[in-house]
């Protein structure tokens, strides 16, 4: 831990669905640091992380692997998790994206993401997508 | 992983259990499986999420094309035992109406 009481994991993968488990395994490692991390928030920051790897992941496709960069933070006030992939652009804007049909197969991913924190935000940097979502803690 | 139980049920029931992270890695066997349960003649559905640890959209996805196949072939698709994470998700997409969580794989089977 360091003096600002935060705590930090990176992790660097190429962006493959077995990469997810990886992702799920550190940030329970992470967790087992921090003290008292109340259920929902926890709950709600893994749903949406898992939604923008996954979403990494998809936008790879089939091309040159592509890597990805996993820094997850704790801190008494928020979790946070920061995602950068060398991928060709995302070009979505999650401030928009909306809940499909209830019918619908797919195109969830980013509303639940950002249902299920309290902020999302997505740029595009120096040939690199770079994504950040952050759940205050309600605790 | 998923298993499929039949033994004991109904000729139209079947019971499917996800095993682990419903995520994009399983979600097209879960498809697959609904799809091949239901041809079968088994169009009544039920997932038992107990030993689901985690849901995310795709596996959600999968749920919703498994309901639609199982109603298609004048079934239905239910969700029972279902882990907090997953009523999350379930919450957070306005879909707990369209797939409403039951207690108990029985009171799944048994409901109406």
């Amino acid at each position: 831990m360091r003096a600002d009481g935060a705590h930090h994991r990176t992790l660097r993968v190429p962006a493959t669905p077995e990469c997810l488990e990886r992702v799920h395994a550190l940030l329970a490692d992470l967790l087992g640091d921090v003290a008292d991390v109340a259920e929902a928030d926890r709950l709600g920051f893994e749903t949406a992380l898992a939604e923008l790897v996954a979403n990494v992941i998809e936008h790879a496709g089939a091309r040159e692997p592509v890597r990805l960069v996993v820094v997850l933070a704790a801190d008494p006030a928020a979790l946070t998790a920061d995602l950068y992939d060398d991928g060709p652009p995302a070009g979505t804007d999650p401030a928009g994206a909306s809940l499909p049909d209830p019918s619908a197969e797919r195109g969830r991913g980013l509303a639940l993401a950002r249902a299920a924190v309290d902020e999302v935000t997505y740029a595009r940097e120096a040939g690199a997508n770079h994504w950040s979502m952050t759940r205050r803690r309600r605790a | 992983m998923i298993d499929v139980e039949t033994e004991g049920l109904a000729p139209d029931t079947a019971v499917l259990r996800p095993h682990g992270r419903l995520n994009m890695v399983l979600a097209p066997r879960m498809r697959e499986l609904v799809a091949t349960t239901v041809e079968g003649g088994r169009s009544r559905v039920v997932v038992d999420l107990g030993s689901t640890e985690f849901m995310d959209s795709s596996g959600l996805g999968a749920l919703i094309a498994g309901l639609k196949t199982a109603r298609q072939a004048g079934g239905d698709l239910r969700i029972a035992a279902v882990p907090e994470q997953v009523r999350t998700v379930l919450s957070l997409t306005n879909l707990d109406r369209v797939l409403r969580p039951h207690g108990t794989v029985e009171q799944a089977v048994g409901e109406g």
